[in-house]
C-alpha cells in the first residue's frame, strides 16, 4: 500500500500510523451517545471509508485518507489540520 | 570550573569505504530547527534571506549557498543546517546540533546502495541535489539530502546512530559481494 | 542421458555433487534435476500421503514431485525443488519424506491402505476418543504425511531484504517479455526485467525454434545484449516476483547467492519490495497435464519438459519416450525428440480425427489408460477404437494444453476469465490499473504472437505514462495457432492424480463434490488440492474441469480458486532479513554509554534504549548487592544516573498554555516561568496515558519529559490534538529527546556535587524544589531542574549530548569522592518503588488517575483530553483496583511483579482474584521485599492481609495492604 502525502508525496505504507475513522470530537456536554459513537461505534463498510494515518515516519503530518476498503482505491489525502471531516 | 569534553555522537563509529561507495561522517556545523507562527513561513523566510541568504524551502526541498542548507523538516518547520542561528522573529528556533548525526555516502555506487536499503524513490530523475525526505533506514527515521555527483548526506537520530551506520555498512557490503557473484 | 550436440549447459565445465549420499557429475548450467535425470535416476522423493515413488514432473519452479533437502544441519533446506536448483560444486542433496530410504519405504504401507485414506479421512475416522487426537492422532499423521523437515537448529544463512523503483517493471523474460523490455527501454523510461530464471529466455531456451531465420537463442542473446548496453534497463535474473500488492508495489525473491559454493559476504536470498509505476506481466502459462490411472509413476512427465530437458539441459528424459497428447504442441515433443535421435516409442493422441506422425508408431483417437513400473516407469497400456495393447516405455510425456500463468494478474483480487479458444483461464483485460497481460500468460502462445503482444502491451503502457513509443521492425517467428482440443481425463478405472504434490487424485474431487463440497474453495478445503508448495500450479485448471464435469457446470461456472501470494516458497529467513537478531530494532545509546561500559556495568534493554543494569564493584558478585549499595549510597550521599532516555518535547507558541491545558488533566497555564510541574495525560476514553514533568521555560515555550517507554506515542498524541483537535492554535512542538545529555544527581550530599559542576554554585533557596532554571557547566550552557524520582533531594542537568559522555564521567568521579557514585536501573527501580513512584508497570493503559490515587488532578475547571469519559460510571466504581503497597507478613519472603492477589482462605480462582502486584523489589533501606499492586477496593482495605500467590515461581505468600509510599512519606527529603 501507497499513500500520497500531501507534503512529501507517495510514500510506502510504512512510513504511516493508523488510527481510525476521521470524525469530529463531540463537545464536551454532548449526550454519552455522541462520546461513545466518537470513541467505540465503527461502521465498518466494505466500501468507501475515511479514517485518520499519521506520516509518523515522514513529515508528522496527520492525514485524512478517503478510500475503498474494498477495492482498496484511494480517493484522495488531505492534511488533517485542512480537512472538515474532522470538524465539528 | 570543570571542563567539559565534547564526544561527538559519531564518537564510537568510523568512517567506511566499500569499492565505489564511501561513507563519511563529515561535520555538519549547526543544526537548528526552526518552525514558523502560522503564515508567517514568507517573513521568517525574508528574516532568513536577510540573515543567511536563503528563504524558506519548499515541501521536499532543500536551499543551499556556501555557509548554510535550509531543509524543509515538515509542515512550518525547516532545519537549518551549518551556521548556528540563536532567534528569528516570528518562529521558534531550537539549537538540534546534537540531535543528530550526520553521514555522507558517496561515489559512483551511493545511490544504488542507498536505494535498497531506504523505502524511497532515490533515483536521479526522482531525487537529486536540492531534494530532503524523511523516511526510514531499517528501523531508524532518517533525513536524506541529495548532493551533486550522486552523492547523500543522511541525518540520523543521535541516539541510533549506531544502528544506521551498521545498516549503512551492511547494505554496502552486499551491494558488493553480490556484484562480486554477478561478474 | 545426455544427447550429443544438444542442450546449453557447459560440458568443459563438469561439476560433482551429491545425491543421498552418491557422488554423480553434471555440467555448469544443469539443475539438479537435469544432472540427475542425465545420470538415470528418475526416483526422486516420496509422495506426500501415500508415499509413492515420484520422479521429476516439469523443469520449472512449478515442480511438484521433485522436492529435495539442500545442505546439512542448520544450514539445510527442505522442500528445494530440483528443477530450480543449480548444481554447483560440492552440492549435497538428499531425498525427503522416506524411511529408511527411498527405495525402501516404510510408510508406503499408507499406499495400500490408500482406498480409505480419501478426501476428509481424517475428518471421519479420527473422531473418537477425542483425547487421542491431539497424543496420537494428529502427531501419526503429521509423522506420516509430510514433506522435509527443518534442521531444528537456528538458520544460519544470511539473507537480505532490499528496494528498487523503476517506471515499467516486466516479469518474466520469454519472448513477450524480452520484447515488452526492450519497447519500454528504448522510449527512455526506467525498466526493471526480473525473472525466475538463471538467464533471460523463457519458453525460448527449452525449444528448437528459429526466429528470423536464426535460432531462437541467438535472438536471445541479442536482445538481452541490447538490454544490457542500456543504462535506463536493470535486468535480476534467479528472481521470482512473488507477489503484487496495492498501488504498485510487489515483491521477489532474488535467490542470489543459492547457486554458489561459497556466496562470501552475499545473502543467499534476498527478498525485495519493488515499487512500478506500470507493469507488464510476461509470466509465459504452465503446461497442463492429463489425469489417467497410474500418471505419478517417475518417467510421466510433462511434454513440454522432456523439450526442456532436451534442448536447454542436452539430456533425453529416457531411451523408451511415449508422448500422450491432445495437441500438436504436445507431438512437438515426439518430434523434436526423433531429431534428436531418442528413440520414440508411441504418439498417443486423443483427438481421432488427426493424421498419425510420419516417423513415429501413431494412435490417433487413443489414450494412455494404465501404467506398471514399481519405481519407475515400465510400460503403458494405450486403448484406442483399435483394441489396447502395453508398450514398453520409461519416460511418458504429457500433454493437455497450456494454462496461462495468470496468479500475479490475480494476486489484488482480480478475477480470470475463461477463454474457450485455448480451454484455459486468462487474467480479467483491463481489470488491473497499470497492468498489462502479454505474450503466454495472456493467452497468446505462438513466438511470434508472444513478441508481438509483448511490444503491443508495453506501447499501451507507454501511452499511459505519456513515453514517446519507439518504431520497431517487423519478425519472423512461429505462428502455429493453438490447436489443442480440451481434454481432461481419461474415463477408466484406477487412481487418476491431478495434485501429485498433496497426493489428489479424481476420486478425491468426485467425492468431494458429492459431499456438497462443490465450489471450487470448499473442494480445495476438503481435499487439500491446490495447497502445498506448488499451489497447486499444474493441477489447478485439470481439477476445475473434473469439478465441472463432476457437478454439471460448466469450467467457466466452476471459476478457479483464489490466487494468493507468495507465487512460489519465501523462506521466512528471506522475508524477516531485516528483523533477525539485533535488525530486530533499533538500538538506542544514551550519551554516557561508553562511560557505563568502562565502568564494567551490563546493560539491560528498556523499550529501544540500552540502559545500565548496575554498576558492580570490587567483591561484588551478585546484581543484588551492587543494587543495594547503589540505593544505600543515593539515600545517605549522592548518586548519579543518566535519565536522557525520558522523552523531551519542547512546546512553542501563542497557545502553548492552552494546549497543555487541555492535553494535561491538571493546570499548566498557570505555571511560572521557571517552575515545573507534575503532569498527568489522559487518553480519550479517560485512562490514563502517561505522566512526566512540564516546566515553564518562557512565556509560550514549554518543555515536557515523557516516560521513557511513551516518549513517541505521546509525541504522536501532541501531534494529534495538534493538527486534528486544535488546528487554529498557534502550537509548534519538536521531539529534542536527542539533542539532550540529562543527568540525575540525587541524595543528601547531590547539592555538593552539582556545585561542583555548576559554574555558578547555587542553594536550595534559589533553586526550590520543582523549579529550573539556565545553567553554565564548563562553559556550557545548560540547564538545571530540582525534580526527584528518587524522593532525595535531586536535581538535573542537562546539557547538549556531546558533552553528556564527559558530564557523567565528572559527576560519577565527584560522587565518589562523597561516598556515592553511578547508579543504574535496578537502583532507580527500587528507589522510585519505595517512594511509590509510578512507571509503565502501573501505567498499564487499563487505570484511571483516581485507580492510581491521582483523582485530585483531575481539573474540574477545563476541558481536557479523557475528561468527559474518566467520569463514566465504569471508571469511577468503588470497586476498582486501586494502587496500594504490600509489605509481607511475617519471614521475609520474594514478591514478584504478576503475582496475584486473592482474600486468605478463598479459593484460587478467576471469580476471586481481586488484583495483582505491579512492581516488586527488596528495599535494603527497609530491609525486606515491597511492592506495588493493584487491588480491588484498596485504599480502603490498608492494613488488612492478602494472600499473593504465583505458581510460576512457587510464590505463595501473605502481604499487608500498606500505603504505596513506603519512604519518607511527606517528602521532607526531596522538597526541604
Amino acid at each position: 500500500m501507497r499513500i500520497k502525502c500531501p507534503l512529501c508525496g507517495e510514500r510506502d505504507l510504512r512510513e504511516f500510523t493508523y488510527r481510525g475513522a476521521a470524525l469530529p470530537r463531540p463537545a464536551p456536554d454532548a449526550p454519552d451517545e455522541a462520546w461513545d459513537a466518537y470513541l467505540h461505534l465503527r461502521d465498518n463498510p466494505a466500501g468507501p471509508t475515511r479514517d485518520l494515518w499519521h506520516h509518523r515516519a515522514g513529515c508528522s503530518a496527520w492525514l485524512v485518507v478517503r478510500r475503498d476498503t474494498a477495492t482498496h482505491e484511494i480517493f484522495g489525502v488531505e492534511l488533517a489540520t485542512r480537512s472538515r471531516a474532522v470538524r465539528a | 570550573m570543570v571542563d567539559l569534553i565534547a564526544r561527538l555522537p559519531g564518537a564510537e563509529i568510523d568512517a567506511h569505504s566499500e569499492g565505489d561507495c564511501v561513507l563519511g561522517l563529515p561535520e555538519p556545523g549547526a543544526l537548528t530547527w526552526v518552525s514558523a507562527e502560522p503564515g508567517q513561513e514568507k517573513p521568517v523566510g525574508k528574516a532568513l534571506q536577510d540573515a543567511l541568504g536563503l528563504g524558506w524551502p519548499r515541501p521536499g526541498r532543500v536551499l543551499s549557498n556556501a555557509q548554510a542548507r535550509i531543509a524543509w523538516f515538515g509542515d512550518r518547520q525547516a532545519l537549518v543546517m551549518g551556521p548556528a542561528l540563536k532567534s528569528l522573529a516570528g518562529a521558534a528556533v531550537v539549537d538540534q546540533s546534537d540531535g543528530w548525526l550526520l553521514m555522507r555516502v558517496e561515489g559512483a555506487g551511493a545511490r544504488d546502495m542507498l536505494m535498497r536499503l531506504l523505502p524511497l524513490d532515490l533515483r536521479a530523475a526522482s531525487f537529486g541535489p536540492g531534494h530532503v525526505a524523511r523516511s526510514l533506514a531499517g528501523h531508524v527515521p532518517v533525513i536524506v539530502l541529495g548532493r551533486r555527483g550522486g552523492a547523500f548526506d543522511l541525518l540520523a537520530p543521535r541516539s541510533m546512530a549506531r544502528t544506521t551506520h551498521g545498516d549503512l555498512v551492511r547494505a554496502m557490503k552486499t551491494r558488493l559481494a553480490l556484484r562480486a557473484l554477478d561478474a | 542421458m545426455r544427447v550429443d550436440g544438444r542442450g546449453l549447459v557447459d560440458r568443459t565445465r563438469p561439476v560433482r555433487f551429491s545425491f543421498d549420499g552418491r557422488f554423480y557429475e553434471g555440467y555448469q548450467g544443469d539443475t539438479l534435476a537435469s544432472a540427475l535425470l542425465a545420470n538415470g535416476v528418475r526416483l526422486f522423493g516420496r509422495s506426500f500421503k501415500y508415499h509413492r515413488p515420484r520422479g521429476v514432473f516439469t523443469a520449472g519452479s512449478e515442480e511438484p514431485n521433485a522436492l529435495v533437502t539442500v545442505g546439512r544441519g542448520a544450514e539445510q533446506t527442505p522442500n528445494i525443488r530440483a528443477t530450480v536448483q543449480e548444481i554447483f560444486a560440492g552440492l549435497e542433496a538428499r531425498s525427503q519424506n522416506r524411511w529408511p530410504s527411498l527405495k525402501y519405504d516404510l510408510l508406503a504401507a499408507n499406499d495400500v491402505l490408500s482406498p480409505f485414506l480419501s478426501a476428509g479421512f481424517y475428518y471421519k475416522t479420527f473422531m473418537w476418543p477425542r483425547s487421542f487426537w491431539e497424543k496420537l492422532y494428529e502427531p501419526l499423521i503429521r509423522r506420516a504425511a509430510g514433506l522435509g523437515a527443518l534442521s531444528g537448529a537456528p538458520d544460519r544463512g544470511v539473507y537480505d531484504t532490499a528496494w528498487a523503483n523503476c517506471d515499467v517493471l516486466v516479469v518474466g523474460a520469454g519472448p513477450a517479455g524480452l520484447s515488452a523490455a526492450l519497447t519500454a527501454a528504448r522510449s527512455g523510461l526506467d525498466v526493471l526485467l526480473v525473472d525466475e530464471n538463471p538467464a533471460p529466455g523463457g519458453r525460448l531456451t527449452g525449444e528448437d525454434e528459429l526466429i528470423d531465420g536464426a535460432p531462437a537463442t541467438d535472438w536471445v542473446a541479442d536482445v538481452a545484449a541490447q538490454l544490457a548496453g542500456l543504462k535506463n534497463v536493470r535486468v535480476m535474473c534467479r528472481t521470482t516476483v512473488t507477489g503484487v500488492f496495492d498501488h504498485g508495489t510487489f515483491s521477489a525473491l532474488q535467490r542470489s547467492a543459492t547457486h554458489v559454493p561459497d556466496p562470501g559476504d552475499a545473502p543467499l536470498e534476498v527478498f525485495w519490495r519493488i515499487v512500478a509505476k506500470a507493469c507488464v506481466l510476461c509470466t509465459g502459462a504452465l503446461e497442463r497435464p492429463i489425469a489417467f490411472p497410474g500418471n505419478d509413476r517417475p518417467g510421466v512427465m510433462l511434454a513440454g519438459a522432456v523439450r526442456r530437458y532436451l534442448h536447454q539441459y542436452g539430456v533425453a528424459a529416457g531411451t523408451r519416450v511415449a508422448v500422450f497428447t491432445n495437441s500438436d504442441d504436445g507431438r512437438k515433443t515426439a518430434d523434436d525428440l526423433r531429431a534428436a535421435g531418442v528413440d520414440v516409442v508411441a504418439l498417443v493422441e486423443t483427438r481421432a480425427g488427426v493424421k498419425p506422425g510420419p516417423d513415429h508408431p501413431t494412435f490417433v483417437g487413443s489414450t494412455v489408460t494404465a501404467t506398471r513400473g514399481r519405481l519407475g516407469l515400465r510400460e503403458i497400456r494405450v486403448e484406442g477404437a483399435g483394441g489396447s495393447q502395453w508398450i514398453k516405455a520409461d519416460c511418458l510425456a504429457v500433454s493437455g494444453g497450456w494454462n496461462p500463468t495468470l496468479h500475479l494478474a490475480s494476486h489484488t483480487g482480480a478475477r480470470p476469465v475463461w477463454n474457450a479458444a485455448i480451454a484455459s483461464f486468462v487474467p480479467s483485460p483491463g481489470a488491473l490499473l497499470g497492468f498489462e497481460v502479454a505474450g503466454a500468460a495472456a493467452g497468446v502462445f505462438s513466438t511470434k504472437g508472444a513478441i508481438k503482444s509483448g511490444r503491443y502491451r508495453a506501447k499501451l503502457i507507454l501511452e499511459g505514462l505519456g513515453a514517446k513509443v519507439p518504431r520497431q521492425g517487423s519478425v519472423e517467428a512461429d505462428d502455429t495457432p493453438p490447436s489443442a482440443v480440451a481434454f481432461w481425463q481419461v474415463p477408466a478405472k484406477g487412481r487418476a492424480w491431478i495434485d501429485l504434490q498433496n497426493d489428489v487424485t479424481v476420486k478425491d474431487v468426485e467425492l468431494a463434490a458429492r459431499e456438497n463440497y462443490a465450489s471450487a474453495e470448499h473442494m480445495k478445503r476438503y481435499t487439500t488440492l491446490g495447497m502445498a508448495p506448488d499451489q497447486g500450479k499444474s493441477s489447478n485448471v485439470l481439477a476445475m474441469a473434473v469439478l465441472a464435469a463432476q457437478t454439471g457446470r460448466s469450467i467457466a461456472q466452476t471459476g478457479t480458486t483464489t490466487f494468493r501470494p507468495p507465487y512460489s516458497p519465501v523462506a521466512i529467513g528471506a522475508m524477516g532479513a531485516n528483523g533477525k537478531g539485533r535488525r530486530f530494532a533499533a538500538e538506542r545509546l544514551t550519551p554516557s554509554h561508553q562511560a557505563a561500559l568502562d565502568r564494567g556495568a551490563p546493560m539491560v534493554e528498556v523499550g529501544l534504549w540500552l540502559r545500565p543494569s548496575y554498576f558492580p564493584r570490587t567483591g561484588e558478585t551478585t546484581w543484588r548487592q551492587s543494587c543495594d549499595r547503589e540505593v544505600a549510597m543515593v539515600r545517605k550521599a549522592v548518586g548519579v544516573s543518566d535519565v536522557s532516555t525520558l522523552g523531551k518535547i519542547e512546546v512553542h507558541g501563542k497557545n502553548a498554555a492552552q494546549f497543555l491545558d487541555f492535553v494535561y488533566t491538571n493546570k499548566m497555564s498557570s505555571l511560572k516561568v521557571g517552575r515545573a510541574r507534575y503532569g498527568l495525560m489522559l487518553r480519550e476514553d479517560g485512562f490514563v496515558m502517561d505522566d512526566g514533568t512540564c516546566a515553564r521555560i518562557g512565556r509560550d515555550r514549554y518543555v515536557l519529559t515523557t516516560t521513557t517507554a511513551a516518549a513517541g506515542a505521546v509525541m504522536a498524541h501532541l501531534e494529534f490534538v495538534q493538527q486534528v483537535l486544535r488546528p487554529d492554535w498557534d502550537l509548534r512542538l519538536l521531539s529534542a529527546t536527542d539533542h539532550w545529555a540529562q543527568l540525575a544527581v540525587t541524595g543528601p550530599a547531590a547539592l555538593e556535587t552539582v556545585n561542583h559542576l555548576l559554574d555558578q554554585p547555587i542553594s536550595r533557596e534559589e533553586l526550590p524544589f520543582m523549579g529550573h532554571r539556565q545553567a553554565q557547566i564548563g562553559g556550557v550552557d545548560g540547564r538545571i531542574f530540582r525534580i526527584s524520582f528518587s524522593g532525595e533531594l535531586g536535581f538535573e542537568l542537562a546539557v547538549p549530548a556531546r558533552f553528556g559522555d564527559s558530564l557523567f564521567r565528572l559527576a560519577v568521579a565527584h560522587a565518589e569522592t562523597l561516598g556515592g557514585g553511578a547508579y543504574g536501573m535496578e537502583a532507580l527501580n527500587v528507589l522510585r518503588l519505595e517512594k511509590g513512584f509510578l512507571t509503565h508497570a502501573e501505567i498499564n493503559g487499563r487505570v484511571t488517575a483516581d485507580d492510581l490515587g491521582l483523582g485530585r488532578m483531575l481539573s474540574p475547571d477545563k476541558d481536557f483530553v479523557g475528561k468527559r469519559m474518566a467520569t463514566r460510571p465504569g471508571l469511577v466504581a468503588a470497586r476498582r483496583e486501586q494502587l496500594v503497597g504490600l509489605r509481607p507478613v511475617g519471614a521475609v519472603k520474594a514478591l514478584s511483579a504478576g503475582a496475584r492477589l486473592f482474600e486468605p482462605g478463598a479459593g484460587i480462582c478467576h471469580e476471586n482474584m481481586q488484583g495483582a502486584v505491579t512492581s516488586a523489589a527488596f528495599s535494603p533501606t527497609l530491609g525486606h521485599f515491597i511492592g506495588l499492586a493493584l487491588l480491588e477496593g484498596g485504599r480502603n482495605r490498608m492494613g488488612e492481609t492478602i494472600r499473593v500467590l504465583e505458581r510460576l515461581r512457587g510464590l505463595d505468600t501473605l502481604c499487608e495492604v500498606v500505603s504505596p509510599v513506603f519512604f519518607d512519606p511527606d517528602g521532607g527529603r526531596m522538597r526541604g
